[in-house]
């Protein structure tokens, strides 16, 4: 018996092995916030909405199994809570219970006590589970929604009700403890299982075995023979008690399993309600096959960025279908790293199937997202940051698959334009040929000009554009990469010092560059 | 019947030492640390005695020298290693001690049942051991004669019954299964009569729940817990009467299944085995061991690619490096001198060749390629000793009161080892000294090693062979642990760290003159 409400024929783990990379993809796309903003405070939300940001879907039906049940649950959110409490009440008494309290005895009978009233709680909740499902099933369309509906009304009869009580009852062992057992090899009992007693003899007297039998009775005053006697009991309830403790774990995990798949959608709704009354647009993006090429957006936003401030927030649109690198340029603080995130962040809510920050989205679902961002924004010629640079690069080439979506943010800044220039043409070239999908920020113009002048038809430019008054807009638009950076009026304008030289003065597009490397503008005295 | 042994041809009781001599010789040259180390972890086996045993006659040397030529052959050493893996006689004791120990208690049945296994996995033993035997090339005539006996004892009457009734009777016991119904204090056994497994049934039940592989909440049984005291064994005993029955009649019949001849083998082989296993690391480490042809009448000795075993033992555990040196006499020499700078291996070297003459004596292979050894009567150690306070005399008298003792003892025959052995007098004396005991063991024709810094006596006469320490050309300082057959000139390793240190007569007078 499974939910199966977040894939129709696998089960939705949040307990993964760590990828490479994703640490740093954490870091730099700023997830924490968002799965904070997903859960408000629920562990298990977070827990399962980070699982299935990480560990994306690999198929477009895949990802409208998961859309269609979230569509369900944002018509039908009070029922879906209330299975949510449910299958919450079920665990949080199993904690309660002897042994969920952590006190580890797996000594048989008390172990078979506290498993039996495990059992007996957790059939009270199946009840009430079948109950809703009586009243609410037929409100849900979704596929997800009416499999697990149609188990639980036949997984949960009252026949099955009547024989979980039997069992109940039955293990309460009032005559007695039954197990067969063959001779190990120091003649001792090997190989013990639990035994049901054969009907047999008269309704008055019922034998529990064959005959012939031979009994003994421990003698009050022998000691040893009473510790062995327990030791055998022990040993025969166990088998008892580990059966039965096992069925309660499984119960217990199918409601774990239960609230883990609905706190995903829960976590979506979450950052749905936030975005929409915060008056954001909030779309279901459309899923295209891997490997298809398509990329597309439409007032794509950064929503950690939205939920961190009250500014209004700019969203971009682009369009770059079948085009596997994208190189932004442009001014500082001109909306580059935002964009980045917004776009590693659509493509981890496509691939989870859960909705998207945007007017609309549309992509091919990705291998895998991975960033290699600079971990400062003032980069400084240290060759300890450029080995520390290469080395994540290492990491990330060693690791990522055709397919993938690369998110280069100010990427081989550490070093000088030249060398990360051709460094970053190198990697970019051998990765894209390789059929994995870049977005570029960059202030190296010979590596932007590089791709401007070799491969303008399977590159897209984008530009942060800086507002005819000299505010920003932040706000990107496709355009071929200029040979400097908007540092120093940045700079002019955090420090309100006269460079010497207006910014508007900049040279034209294409012409000798006279670079003046990001966050470090010349000062003139 | 005729017991065997595989380490002495003749001996019916071979006769061992069993006390351990207590002669400076085992700690001058590390024999003593040679002889813990192989038999560490072996007591049960009582081996010291054999390695402290030293064999006087050509013949037994030989005789075991063919056995471990037979073990450089993978499959005899498997075979035999297998064997003494096994420890039949180790256990067999302990068994033979439970059954007679019994006091027909509730642990009755379970001893007869461990007997019964220990009878059974002899024979299995023992069978596996001659078969595997039979299909090896052996050269050795301890292990053929071994394969021979082996071979009829495993044909015999004795033999196949008590394999027979010790397997029969073992099918019988694995075969019974028997309920036990445990109610309060009471507990009854009967046969088990086909009844349903009940934890099958309630995990059918919540199987439909099942998420995951399940935790297991059976605690760790420990398959030998027998809640003997519960007197379970005994009501199934009654349940089966016959079955026991046999058990008890087997255990009477059979206790004393072990042969005498494999009793001695199980120890007898571990002074090969045992010596082997010291050995194989510092093969693997490339060093090489070798049969020593071993003569009683030439003097003529060669080892080339020889070592300090002791030394190597230890630098191999550390992953250091051992240096090896080459040494041979020809008629008319009969005694090294080595000289040469201090830590430069000349200790390393006395103890090497004297070792080489004890262990060929054990019949062992020694360190070293194309030995030839001259089967010595006895060895004679002198090492320098911390000052005896006990002793009225002094260190020199007590040092000469000594050597006198041995030159009494000593035969053309023995081998003398002396190191540094006058240091407590003045060079002249030592001098004198060393010159007067070199006289003498070359007029006695003995055999011997002499370390000394004192160069002159490496031109004694002409019996004497002058051996050097060296340096490593390029850098004087450092030590090359090479031993050489070469002039002795106690100036060159001076030389080399004056130079070092620019304290040379010419880097001196080019200093001054500045």
């Amino acid at each position: 018996m499974k939910a199966r409400l977040m894939s129709a024929d696998s089960d939705f783990e949040t307990e993964r092995e760590t990828r490479a990379g994703e640490e740093e993809l954490i870091q730099d796309l700023d997830l924490l916030v968002l799965w904070r903003a997903m859960a408000k405070g629920d562990a298990v939300i977070f827990e399962s909405v980070r699982s299935a940001l990480l560990a994306g879907v690999a198929t477009t039906e895949e990802v409208r199994y998961r859309q269609a049940v979230y569509r369900d649950c944002r018509e039908q959110s009070e029922v879906v809570r209330e299975i949510y409490a449910l299958a919450n009440e079920a665990i949080a008494e199993k904690k309660k219970s002897w042994r969920g309290l952590g006190i580890d005895s797996n000594s048989g009978e008390p172990l078979l006590h506290a498993s039996i009233k495990e059992l007996e709680m957790f059939v009270g909740v199946l009840r009430r589970l079948r109950r809703i499902t009586e009243e609410h099933a037929g409100k849900f369309s979704s596929e997800g929604f009416a499999r697990f509906f149609a188990t639980l009304r036949h997984e949960l009869d009252d026949a099955y009700f009547n024989e979980v009580t039997g069992h109940l009852r039955a293990l309460r062992f009032r005559d007695g403890v039954l197990a067969s057992a063959a001779l190990g090899d120091g003649n001792q009992g090997i190989a013990y299982v639990l035994r049901a007693p054969k009907p047999r003899g008269t309704f008055l007297h019922r034998p529990m075995v064959a005959k012939p039998s031979f009994s003994r009775t421990i003698p009050h005053e022998d000691q040893g023979g009473h510790y062995a006697l327990a030791g055998l009991r022990n040993r025969v309830t166990s088998l008892a008690a580990n059966a039965l403790a096992q069925s309660a774990d499984h119960i217990g995990s199918f409601f774990a399993a239960l609230r883990r798949e609905l706190a995903f959608y829960l976590g979506c709704l979450n950052l749905h309600d936030t975005l929409v009354d915060r008056g954001l647009p909030v779309c279901a993006p459309t899923p295209h096959p891997i490997a298809s090429g398509k990329m597309e957006a439409h007032g794509l936003y950064d929503p950690c960025l939205a939920l961190r401030t009250t500014a209004a927030v700019q969203g971009n649109d682009l369009c770059a279908d079948h085009v596997p690198l994208v190189i932004v340029t442009g001014a500082n603080q001109g909306g580059k790293s935002t964009f980045l995130r917004s776009m590693g962040l659509a493509q981890l809510m496509l691939g989870a199937g859960a909705p998207v920050a945007a007017d609309a989205f549309a992509a091919a679902l990705v291998e895998g997202v991975w960033t290699h961002f600079s971990r400062e924004e003032d980069a400084t010629m240290t060759s300890g940051k450029f080995d520390e640079e290469l080395q994540r690069m290492s990491v990330i080439g060693r690791h990522i698959r055709p397919h993938s979506l690369l998110l280069c943010n100010e990427s081989f800044s550490t070093t000088n334009e030249r060398e990360g220039s051709e460094i970053a043409t190198e990697i970019i070239t051998a990765m894209t040929e390789a059929g994995i999908t870049i977005l570029f920020v960059t202030h190296l113009f010979e590596l932007s000009h590089h791709f401007f002048a070799h491969h303008r038809d399977t590159t897209r430019f984008l530009r942060a554009e800086r507002g005819a008054d000299g505010a920003r807009p932040f706000q990107l638009i496709e355009a071929e990469p200029l040979s400097t950076s908007y540092s120093k009026d940045l700079y002019r304008k955090t420090f309100d010092a006269n460079l010497g030289r207006p910014a508007d003065t900049s040279p034209a597009p294409g012409a000798e560059h006279v670079h003046e490397a990001a966050g470090s503008p010349r000062i003139r005295t | 019947m005729v017991t065997h042994s595989v380490l002495f041809p003749d001996a019916e009781n071979p006769a061992v030492v069993e006390e351990e001599p207590a002669s400076a010789v085992f700690s001058d040259l590390n024999l003593d640390q040679i002889i813990s180390s192989v038999t560490a972890r072996k007591e049960a086996y009582s081996l010291r005695p054999f390695f402290f045993a030293p064999l006087t006659d050509l013949e037994g040397i030989l005789y075991r020298q063919e056995v471990f030529a037979d073990l450089e052959d993978t499959g005899v050493f498997e075979t035999l290693s297998a064997f003494a893996a096994e420890q039949l006689v180790a256990k067999f004791t302990y068994r033979v001690r439970d059954l007679r120990d019994d006091d027909g208690g509730y642990n009755h049945y379970h001893h007869e049942r461990y007997f019964l296994n220990a009878a059974i996995h002899y024979c299995d033993t023992v069978i596996q051991l001659s078969a595997r035997l039979s299909n090896r090339d052996l050269g050795s005539r301890a292990l053929r004669r071994l394969r021979d006996y082996l071979a009829t004892y495993v044909a015999s009457g004795r033999f196949t019954k008590l394999e027979a009734e010790a397997r029969a009777l073992k099918d019988e016991l694995d075969a019974v299964r028997y309920c036990v119904l445990v109610k309060g204090d009471r507990i009854t056994v009967a046969r088990y009569d086909g009844e349903a497994d009940y934890s099958e049934q309630v995990g059918t039940t919540f199987a439909r729940f099942q998420q995951g592989a399940a935790v297991s909440y059976l605690p760790e049984f420990r398959d030998y817990d027998s809640f003997a005291g519960a007197g379970v064994l005994d009501l199934v005993a009654k349940v089966f009467p016959d079955i026991f029955a046999s058990l008890d009649a087997f255990c009477a019949k059979h206790v004393e299944y072990l042969d005498e001849t494999v009793r001695l083998l199980d120890r007898e082989l571990q002074f090969y085995l045992s010596y082997l296993g010291y050995i194989r690391p510092l093969r693997e480490a490339g060093l090489r061991f070798s049969a020593p042809s071993v003569s009683a009448a030439s003097k003529s000795e060669q080892a080339l690619d020889t070592f300090d075993l002791a030394l190597a033992a230890q630098l191999t555990a550390r992953s250091e490096t051992v240096v090896c040196n080459d040494l041979f006499l020809s008629d008319p020499e009969r005694m090294f001198v080595v000289s040469g700078p201090n830590n430069g291996g000349k200790t390393t070297f006395a103890r090497t060749f004297g070792q080489l003459h004890y262990l060929a004596r054990l019949g062992c292979p020694v360190p070293g390629r194309d030995v030839h050894i001259f089967l010595c009567d006895r060895l004679f150690t002198h090492f320098e000793k911390e000052e005896d306070l006990t002793s009225l005399a002094g260190k020199l008298q007590d040092e000469l009161n000594r050597l006198k003792a041995d030159f009494d003892r000593a035969t053309p025959s023995s081998v003398f080892v002396l190191n540094e052995v006058f240091t407590s007098t003045s060079a002249e004396d030592a001098l004198f000294l060393s010159r007067e005991i070199l006289e003498q063991v070359t007029a006695l024709d003995a055999l011997g090693v002499c370390v000394t810094f004192l160069d002159e006596l490496a031109n004694l006469n002409e019996k004497v062979v002058s051996m050097v320490s060296t340096v490593l050309p390029e850098d004087p300082a450092i030590r090359t642990y090479k031993v050489l057959r070469q002039p002795a000139d106690g100036r060159a390793y001076a030389k080399a760290i004056a130079d070092k240190y620019g304290l040379t007569y010419e880097r001196l007078s080019a200093e001054i003159a500045r």
